[in-house]
């Protein structure tokens, strides 16, 4: 009994398998063949049971699901294939895929309103979907790092130097931080340095690193080939080691496998490669080149600027794990042996730490730009998606028969919406098929346009989710266009069908929806032109700023002296010397110089040391302020164009009679307030010697865009001190041709002296300013481009909607001309009304404007975000340009020939 | 005429003699081609749906009498039906006569 009760079990359940799968078919197949379908069903199912066992029954089934499965989609082609002959109703998939293919139908019939729309939207989606890739990329995605959000950077302010952070790290502190610190699981220490790698094609100036061999704990990034350092090449007098970057790799050694034990010439020197990172590893810049072992020194304190990072346990915070380095501090009076410094630390420069994350680290300030930068792709997106929408509102009155018609016939407005929304979905799919391929190209000039100091450009592509987001907004975009249309013709379904074919006048209630369109159009673009305009008007400010040095017909480059090179103070004064000597003799130049370590404009820190001035002694625990350290030829004051009050230096300064320095005016002022500097004397906090201050200097920028002029001290060449001599030297050239027609010249001067010297950074001042200002540039031409873009649209969709209504008007203005109305009568007319929406549109973008300037107030320089000028001249061209999209339509109204316009009903 | 796809033909041949449900149509057809064609459910009912469609077969009345399972439902060929099976067996037939001379005027050339 019990055997078969399982059989007939077996049945039914197959039987309920199949009715649930049935589901699949169309309702109204389903109505009419249903039951015996599972009858039908149950006869084979019981048959196989009764022949060859309850395996069978399984068989059969899965056998019948599969049919019904592979049957479903043509008995819904079928449905449709009747639905459509038939009343037009009908409901489920059949009829969904109908509503489709006539969407596309509709579509094809109008191939200029069908490319319009997909051009602009293309447009709009290429625009946004490129910017988004850049936030994303920069932004958004997390490091290439395991367990990223664990990563963190200790950084160090100082209250009393008034430097809130960015000083870095010393290896006393990071020594100590390592011994103590309970919340990291591994920290490592590095600093950037430039090396002349010598080998084929002559030397060349390569981007290393020197990091601790913990670096690859606080990473977990493994050597694709080899291995990293060990723990022994990173204590003082191991072996020297190198890692070489993925593309160093191949472009010295041909991606050979070998190239492990062999060995690459770092500044003269020969070091055994022992393992080359990924080509993805770009820590700490994509530029890195090579890594060494930072060698931390067991004792003493050492200089800031170096850099520390971090691998925090889990459960721990960046906030609290800087609250436990803190607690730390005091302990490390006791723990250094170097007592004097860390007084001065702690308790004159108030130095603590600073936390913060790896990637707000990396991304830094270019962040508040790229998410101005998506905002304004939104605005043009959104003025895309208005005008696209204002093109089907347009369509939809003329459909708007159609749609009264068949509901009148009974169709919901669930499955009018669809329709409409089905092609809607057609367009933005299309316009997102545009809109990533060009996306695609974009990201590819954005990538190339960017400026260097845009982090992690080398992630920034077109990945998954960026496809996603682009997806995202095609779906959006279909809805928000798809749900204009339906949202009015419910309403006055029985108005329409009454009203006919008739078309007298335009329903208010219809121009209001376009009109609305058309003054957000007009608003939007206002935002974005005023945007670009402040953004210009910066850039002109940067271009403008007076540097405090001349940059006109200057060259510039570097030279780094290697230690085992030049190990001498002697051999290297010996050197630049004579090269400043060889360069003014040269034909062409009119002056040579040198600067050390820092010529103004470029990046990376300056030797910053506090100074006492004599006669001038600080109040008890008053900090004095930091000044630059910069070793200065004779020639460099007048080859800059820097004006002097006093001397500059002479060629004997330094070595002979008693030390003396240049100030800049800000130093001066800062250690000899309301007194000559020149001709009284300051040393070097913890120096013995005064020096006499023989120049006052006029200040220079170090950077274009900070309103700050640094306090420099200038000492010449040949005061230089042992560890200063293996920094590099900045030379400048100004010259009577044209600078960069003397870099061969410059060369063979440099390869006379050493042959295996490299120049780095050879350009001319101009040049190097330009890429100070270049992150302005980028943002300039981006909202510019973008609000020009916004600006054609815009007049389009004013023109648009004004040419349109002029058509749906021509009877009612035939009437006008016909009664005695004079053409200008009617030419005023169109252009009050338009001018009313523009007017409002105005209104709304000065409104916004003002409202969201102010979020780029961090990129303007020089113009305040209500500059009057900007908002009064972009705003004459917004009205300009829309009154010309009005003038145009007015005066085809105008000009309508009032009998043509009456019988044109 | 169209030509009729090979399912609706050996539904048409079921159905010449007299009317069948779906069921046995299956069984029929399954029995005469020795297992090569079976019409799962899905596709039976389907093929019969586009059938009666074109107007070649129409339901009837069951055979059996009243006292018939109320469920099952009983098709027969329409005129329409008889005269495209006609159609069918001699396009059938044509093609097969074709076939045959061919191969004949090939083993004559050989």
């Amino acid at each position: 009994m019990s055997r078969r009760g399982g059989r007939s079990g077996a049945v039914r359940l197959a039987r309920d398998v199949y009715r649930r799968a049935s589901v699949l078919l169309p309702r109204e197949f389903r109505n009419r063949f249903g039951e015996e379908l599972e009858v039908c069903f149950a006869a084979i199912a019981r048959d196989a049971r009764d022949r060859r066992g309850r395996l069978a029954v399984a068989w059969v089934t899965l056998r019948s699901v599969l049919d019904l499965v592979a049957r479903a989609p043509r008995q819904h082609l079928a449905g449709a294939r009747a639905g459509a002959l038939g009343s037009g109703s009908g409901s489920g998939w059949g009829a969904g895929w109908r509503d489709v293919r006539q969407a596309a139908r509709r579509l094809r019939r109008r191939p200029s309103f069908t490319v319009a729309s997909v051009l602009t939207l293309g447009l709009g989606i290429a625009a946004a979907t490129s910017v988004f890739s850049l936030v994303y990329g920069v932004v958004l995605s997390p490091l290439p790092y395991p367990d990223p959000g664990r990563l963190v950077v200790v950084d160090h302010g100082g209250s009393g130097l008034g430097i809130d952070r960015g000083l870095g790290v010393t290896y006393g502190f990071y020594r100590f931080y390592r011994e103590h610190a309970r919340q990291a699981q591994a920290m490592a220490l590095y600093h950037r340095t430039a090396l002349s790698l010598s080998g084929r094609g002559g030397p060349r100036r390569v981007q290393a690193t020197e990091a601790t061999p913990s670096l690859e704990k606080v990473l977990r990034v493994q050597p694709e080939l080899g291995r990293w350092f060990t723990a022994a090449e990173g204590r003082p007098g191991a072996a020297p080691a190198a890692v070489l970057s993925h593309r160093l790799w191949e472009e010295r050694f041909g991606g050979s496998p070998d190239v492990l034990g062999r060995t690459v010439r770092l500044d003269g020197r020969p070091v055994p490669v022992v393992g080359v990172m990924p080509a993805s590893f770009a820590f700490p810049s994509p530029e890195t080149a090579v890594w060494l072992p930072r060698v931390v020194p067991a004792a003493g304190i050492g200089g800031w600027n170096e850099h520390a990072v971090a691998r925090l346990r889990p459960g721990a915070t960046a906030a609290s794990f800087g609250r436990e380095l803190s607690g730390l501090l005091p302990l490390l009076r006791r723990d250094n042996d170097d007592p004097a410094r860390v007084t001065e630390y702690l308790d004159h420069a108030g130095i603590q730490p600073r936390i913060v994350s790896l990637k707000q680290s990396v991304v830094g300030d270019v962040q508040s730009t790229l998410w101005i930068l998506l905002g304004t792709v939104g605005l043009v997106l959104l003025i895309a998606v208005a005008n696209v929408a204002n093109l089907f509102l347009v369509r939809a009155e003329e459909g708007v028969r159609e749609t009264a018609v068949r509901t009148a016939l009974g169709a919901t407005r669930l499955r009018l919406a669809w329709g409409f929304l089905a092609e809607t979905l057609l367009l933005t799919g299309s316009a997102g098929i545009v809109g990533v391929g060009a996306a695609a190209a974009g990201i590819r000039i954005l990538r190339a346009s960017a400026p260097v100091n845009v982090p992690r450009l080398g992630e920034v592509g077109m990945d998954p989710v960026v496809l996603a987001v682009a997806l995202a907004t095609c779906l959006a975009a279909a809805v928000l266009l798809g749900v204009i249309p339906t949202l009015r013709p419910m309403r006055d379904l029985s108005g329409t069908l009454r009203e006919g074919g008739r078309r007298s006048t335009t329903g208010r209630t219809r121009l209001r929806g376009r009109s609305l369109l058309m003054a957000t159009q007009v608003a939007l673009a206002l935002v974005l032109l005023i945007g670009a305009g402040l953004l210009f008007r910066t850039f002109r400010s940067l271009r403008a700023v007076d540097l405090g040095f001349s940059t006109r017909q200057a060259l510039t480059f570097t030279i780094g002296l290697s230690e085992t090179s030049y190990p001498t103070e002697a051999d290297f004064l010996r050197f630049h010397r004579e090269l400043v000597g060889r360069l003014a003799a040269l034909p062409g130049v009119e002056a040579a110089g040198a600067v050390g370590n820092c010529l103004p404009l470029t990046e990376g820190m300056c030797w910053g040391e506090t100074l006492q001035a004599e006669g001038f002694p600080r109040p008890e625990g008053a900090v004095p302020p930091v000044t630059g350290m910069r070793l200065a030829t004779p020639g460099y004051f007048r080859t800059m164009g820097i004006p002097l009050r006093g001397r500059g230096f002479r060629s004997g300064d330094g070595a002979s009679r008693g030390p003396v320095v240049v100030l800049s005016q800000a130093a001066a002022r800062a250690y000899f307030p309301g007194v000559d500097a020149v001709g009284r004397r300051v040393r070097v906090s913890g120096d013995t010697a005064w020096a006499t201050v023989v120049g006052v200097a006029r200040d220079v920028r170090s950077k274009a865009e900070t309103d700050e002029f640094e306090r420099v001290l200038y000492q010449p060449i040949a005061a230089v001190a042992r560890g200063a001599k293996a920094r590099p030297m900045a030379y400048v050239l100004r010259t009577v041709v044209p600078p960069t027609s003397l870099i061969p010249v410059v060369r063979r001067a440099v390869a006379d002296l050493d042959p295996s010297l490299p120049l780095a950074q050879v350009e001319t001042l101009r040049d190097r300013i330009d890429r100070a200002t270049a992150p302005t540039a980028f943002a300039l031409t981006l909202i510019g481009l973008a609000a020009a873009i916004a600006l054609l649209l815009g007049a389009v969709g004013v023109y648009a909607v004004v040419a349109y209504a002029v058509s749906q008007r021509t009877v009612e203005i035939g009437v006008r001309l016909a009664l005695g109305a004079r053409p200008a009568d009617v030419l005023r007319l169109v252009m009050r009304q338009g001018g009313v929406v523009v007017g409002t549109g105005i209104a709304a973008g000065l409104v916004a404007a003002a409202a969201l300037t102010r979020l780029m107030t961090g990129m303007l320089y020089g113009v305040h975000p209500f500059d009057p000028l900007s908002y009064v001249a972009l705003t004459a061209l917004m009205l300009g340009v829309a009154a010309l999209a009005l003038w145009f339509p007015a005066r085809r109204a105008a000009r309508l020939d009032p009998q043509e316009a009456l019988r044109s009903n | 005429m169209p030509e009729l796809s090979a399912r609706a033909f050996q539904i048409l041949v079921s159905l010449a003699p007299v009317p069948m449900h779906g069921y046995a149509i299956r069984q029929e057809v399954e029995a005469r081609t020795d297992g090569a064609v079976r019409l799962w459910p899905a596709t039976l009912y389907g093929t019969l749906a586009e059938l009666a469609e074109d107007g070649l077969i129409q339901e009837t009345a069951s055979p059996e009498g009243p006292d018939d399972d109320p469920r099952r439902r009983y098709y027969a060929l329409t005129p329409a039906g008889r005269s495209a099976l006609r159609a069918e067996a001699a396009r059938l037939e044509a093609l097969a006569r074709l076939a045959r001379t061919r191969l004949a005027l090939a083993e004559a050339g050989a």
